[in-house]
Formats: structure tokens, sequence, C-alpha cells
């Protein structure tokens, strides 16, 4: 249930086609982009605002809050859509751009807080060593993970994210959410074996 | 991607089945509907404006807006790096320290120890709440300010000595005469209870140097506000809160503010919730399978009738008793915090469902069928079993259909046989049981 504002059009949806375009196709969205001309704009947001709405719901489950961050974030892609050199995937580049946005406003709105209990180091590593009858996790569709993201705390969902999926180490981790490798490794611990646990019930689900 | 990370490649750490899985798993995902470009365009528009006006640019405008607002979450008031100086014009208190902040010119909010000197105006998002706030609350301190607040402080700083303050407070001393140079950590100094609890818990605040002739306000960050000197507060939400403190000297209206940021980190409480199972057949001590059903819980407990408990995701109690039985389950949230889920789970014979304990399936028309009569007129779903002594199913149903006595294979049940029966009604929340033998005569 939406309501519409200014716009008549507000509640029209756009999903992203799931079909990667040509990268020399993209190439030119950027640079009409670049020219801030709003063809190439238009074709960069429709390509991507869809995933990248869901990766923001990777770290914010409400759907308010993240439509805001995608706006946001997608303000900002085209301000600063110059400094974008072609080095490396566009797509990395704007996703880039929306992890950061969504974790300020994980801090802004003061969501994320660390324990301190958290400096005790679990054995992270030995925790993984033998992982038999391995379920088909790639059989995951993005709502279950949402669904089983939305239940961990904002903490764990966002340095499971930064770290299994954006690919960040601890330690930009750590830099990026102002806590220590510590915490960050204990708590990527944590968030791991409770998400798998719930994605595990939900594929048994299946 | 950082070379720490390259490192935890190599010895395979990253790499586990779970994290590649999701990632092609997300790879793969289609991505989720979002606005129109035609929306994007209208905001982009407005976003151009910038500022202050943030707000005018949202997709849209909901129920939901208001309260993220009065939560302190401004989701929207971020705008991006680039247009953040506006904040400046926002003054709330007037507070020395404002003007010596070296963080409050527009950085990005740290939210770390770092900055967590005082004033609060160290961002937009901040200086915007503030700004809500003076809306909100300034007229009832000038209403109450000046004929209420003074024995209000008094008062309050009596009644609450006693329990948070037992080490024995300060007594109230004349404001120091250099207050208005003094910095402002010592001029509205206080302090707090506890730093950490649960949502719920009553916390304690009082001023370090409680002080006559003036006026307090604190602003728990919250949306809540007090002018008592030693105030105990409740935060309803899950969060981390600034805590402000501003004292005006009566004399001359000279106020002094304190905010420390971050002070307070209130931990959700879990969701206790849980389902049960009952045995679909006769047992004389049925066992009840507990299955917890928690939110954001990472240990549960459970308790039957105040007595025995267990630990665990699931649990199995043996509820031998006939009667109504209370089970309570205590979720633990990794912070500590607690909740508690209670379900009432009865346990019947057959006067708990109107079950005869004979009937005689002859055909003389008297007590020919056997069902018990609650089941009649019953509105919630049920399961009626009859069995025989070996175990065997002879009759069973899902409506009002009574047993006539008659076994699978056809023929009678013969006078003098016993068969037990189990009514399993399914409640709003879990099933209730009820089991018994009926003799044929």
């Amino acid at each position: 249930m939406l309501v519409s504002f200014g716009q008549p059009n507000v509640e029209r949806f756009v999903i992203s086609p799931s079909a990667p375009p040509d990268s020399e196709v993209i190439r030119n969205w950027v640079k009409s982009a670049q020219a801030e001309e709003t063809e190439g704009q238009r074709h960069i947001y429709e390509q991507y605002a869809g995933k990248m709405l869901l990766a923001i719901r990777r770290y914010i489950p409400g759907e308010q809050e993240a439509l805001d961050v995608l706006q946001d974030g997608f303000i900002k892609v085209f301000r600063n859509i110059g400094g974008y050199t072609f080095k490396g995937s566009f797509e990395g580049w704007v996703r880039r751009i929306m992890v950061n946005m969504a974790i300020d406003a994980l801090r802004s709105s003061k969501q994320l807080q660390f324990v301190g209990e958290s400096e005790e180091m679990l054995d992270v590593l030995s925790e993984r060593v033998v992982e038999e009858n391995e379920p088909e996790w790639a059989g995951l569709g993005q709502d279950d993970i949402l669904e089983a993201m939305e239940q961990l705390t904002p903490v764990y969902r966002a340095v499971f994210n930064l770290y299994a999926i954006e690919g960040y180490g601890h330690r930009d981790i750590a830099i990026e959410l102002g806590i220590s490798e510590g915490t960050s490794k204990s708590n990527y611990a944590k968030a791991r074996r409770n998400l798998r646990e719930l994605l595990r019930k939900k594929l048994r689900e299946k | 991607m950082s070379e720490e990370r390259e490192e935890e490649k190599k010895r395979g750490a990253a790499g586990g089945g779970f994290e590649q899985g999701m990632r092609s798993a997300l790879e793969k995902a289609p991505g989720l509907a979002a606005p129109s470009w035609l929306t994007m365009q209208s905001a982009m528009a407005g976003g151009a404006a910038g500022g202050a006006a943030a707000a005018s640019w949202r997709w849209v405008l909901g129920p939901a807006a208001g309260a993220a607002l009065i939560g302190g979450a401004l989701w929207w008031s971020q705008p991006s790096e680039e247009a953040p100086q506006e904040s400046d014009s926002v003054e709330w208190v007037d507070d020395v320290s404002s003007e010596g902040n070296p963080a409050s010119a527009g950085t990005d909010e740290g939210g770390q120890p770092e900055s967590n000197l005082e004033s609060g105006l160290t961002s937009e998002g901040q200086a915007l709440e503030t700004d809500e706030i003076r809306e909100g609350m300034m007229e009832p301190i000038e209403a109450e300010g000046q004929s209420a607040a003074m024995p209000a402080v008094g008062t309050s700083a009596e009644g609450i000595r006693g329990k948070a303050l037992s080490k024995g407070g300060p007594e109230p001393v004349e404001v120091p005469e250099d207050w208005a140079e003094l910095p402002a950590e010592k001029a509205a100094s206080f302090a707090v209870d506890i730093e950490s609890a649960c949502v719920g818990t009553e916390i304690g605040f009082r001023m370090a140097n409680p002080m006559k002739d003036v006026r307090v306000l604190w602003n728990f960050g919250d949306g809540q506000f007090s002018n008592l000197a030693e105030p105990q507060h409740v935060f309803n939400a899950p969060g981390t809160y600034d805590i402000t403190l501003s004292i005006t000297r009566i004399s001359d209206g000279l106020i002094r503010t304190r905010t420390i940021e971050n002070l307070v980190t209130i931990h959700p409480n879990p969701l206790a919730d849980f389902t049960w199972q009952v045995p679909s057949t006769a047992e004389s001590s049925p066992k009840i399978e507990m299955r917890d059903r928690s939110r954001d819980a990472v240990s549960a407990t459970w308790i039957i009738d105040g007595e025995s408990s267990q630990a665990g995701e699931t649990a199995k109690f043996e509820l031998a008793k006939v009667g109504e039985h209370m089970v309570q389950l205590v979720a633990g949230s990794p912070h500590g915090c607690q909740s508690v889920a209670s379900h009432v789970v009865e346990v019947g014979n057959r006067f708990g469902v109107g079950g005869a304990a004979r009937f005689s399936p002859n055909g003389d028309g008297r007590y020919d069928r056997f069902l018990p009569r609650k089941l009649e007129s019953l509105e919630a779903p049920f399961v009626f079993r009859v069995e025989d002594e070996e175990g065997h199913i002879v009759h069973e149903t899902t409506g009002p259909k009574a047993w006539d006595g008659i076994l699978p294979d056809g023929s009678k049940a013969r006078a003098g046989a016993r068969f037990h029966w189990t009514v399993v009604i399914q409640g709003k929340v879990g099933p209730a049981y009820f089991s018994d033998i009926v003799q044929v005569e």
C-alpha cells in the first residue's frame, strides 16, 4: 500500500531485466549518464534498481527505509558517475555505493549497536573445517535469503553481508563499522551459524 | 578487496560452501521490484535542491514516515555527502560547546566514541532531530518552568535517592560563580545507572553536581523528556541513545548543556513464542512436545506448571494429570534479554469432552453409538479416534461422526471389550488432548 507523492506514477514498479547486457552497451549508458543525459541514467536505473534494492534489503529489511537508501544511492551514483573510470565492473561500483549508503543509514538510525562481549574470539576457522552433507545453498531464492537475514540483528546482518557477500576483510569491516577486528570476526561467526541454521531449515522445507 | 582478505582466501577461510552458495544464489537472483524511473527522476529533481528540503523528495509519505522520525531514524535526512552543510542554522540549546566543536562542520557522522563529546549538533540527522524535538517540547517547559520546576527538582531528588542512588548523592549546592565558563562536561555533568540494558528496564539518571535554583531538562534521545533532577526512565525501543542534560540558571536564564552520545544502549527483547504437539493416539500420560518459535533468541528454557524445567529448542513433557497445564517458555537473546511466552495446554479425560464410559451397540436404540458429547457441536477442528487394545484404529473422524461399534473387519465389538479413544482439539494456539477408555456392553 503505497501512497504516491507528487508524481502520479509512483506506484509503477520496474523489475530489472535478468540477463546482463553487453559490456559495450553498459559503457554507452555510462557515457551517456556522464554527459548528464537522462537516457543513459534511465537505462542504468532500470537495469540495476531491482538488484540494488535486493542488496540494500540485505542490510535494511524495512522496505520503506530501503527505498530511501536506494533513492539516495542513485542520486549519488549519478552525481559521481563522472568518477567512474571504467576500471572494474560498473555494477560493482554501483553496488559499493549502495552498500555504503546502507551502512550509513544504519549508523545514523543507531541500529548498529555493538556489544562489548563480542571481543572474545570464537574459533572461526575450526567451525568450518568439516561441513559434510552441505545442502544446495545455491538453490536458495532471494526471498529465502532476505527472510533469513531479517531474523539476524542489524549488526550480524551487516557483518555477514560485508564479509561473505561483498568480500570485505575483517579489517575493512572493523574500520567501516567502527568495531574491532575481533568483534567483526566473532560477530561473523555467530551470524553465519545462525544464518546457516535458518537457511538449512528453509531448504529442508522446500 | 583487501590484502588481508586475499590472505584469508588463500587459507580457504572465506570460501566455505555456504558463502559460495549464497553468493551464487544472489548472483542469479532477479532482484526486487523497484519504483519506476519516473519516480526516481522526480526524486532527483528534488534532491538537486538538496539540503534541508531533503524530506520533500521522499518517494512515499506513509504512516511509517512519521514513526521513523519519532524514533530518531531519520532515514531520509541523510542526503549524500555533497550537500550536508545546512545544518549549522539549527541551534537548539544555547551551548558554548557547539561553537568550539570541531566535529560540527558537516563531517560524516561517525557515531564513534571519539566524537562523543558534547553538543550533538554534529550532523544533519541530529540537527533535524533536535529541531523536531524543539517543536514538540519547548512549550511544556515554558509552561512548567516558572511554577513547577523548582519543587519538582527538590522532591524528585529526595524521592529517588533512596533507591537508585543509595550511595548518597551530593546535596544541591549553589551554582558556582564560574559556571558560565566551565566546559560543558563539568557544567552539566551527569551519570547513569546502567549503560546497557534490555527494553523495558528502568534506568536512573542523576546530575553529578546537583545545584540550587536551576531548572533541569533531560532529553533521553527517544522523544521523552524529564525535568526531574534524578529521573528514572524506561526505553521502549532498542537502540543506542544520546542523553542530553540542560541546566538553566533561573536567575539569568543561562543554559548549559551536555550531550553524551551513545550513552545508553538498549537491547531488544526476544519475541518468545512456541507451539506444541500432542500424541494422536491414546496414552495415559501423554507426552507433549514443545517447539520453540521465538525470534531473536538464542536460549530457551521451558517451565511446566511452575515446576519442572528443561532447556533446548524442543522439549517433551509428560502431562499425567488431567487439567490445564501452564507451559512457559523463557527465551533469552544474545544480549541476555529475556521474555516469556505462556500457553495453557489442556489434558483431559472423558469428563473434559463429555464422553460416556460405556455404550451398547446392540440396535435397541439406546446408547448404540459412541461420540463424546462436546464433539457434536464443536466449532474448532478436531480428530476423534478409537483404538482397540492392540492399538489398531477402529474409528477415526474429523467430524461429529459417532462410532457404531463396528470393527474394520465388519464384525461388531463384543460385549466387555475396552477401547481407548483420543480427541485432539485444535485451539487457537495449539492442541488440547483428551483420552479415556470406553467399554462395550
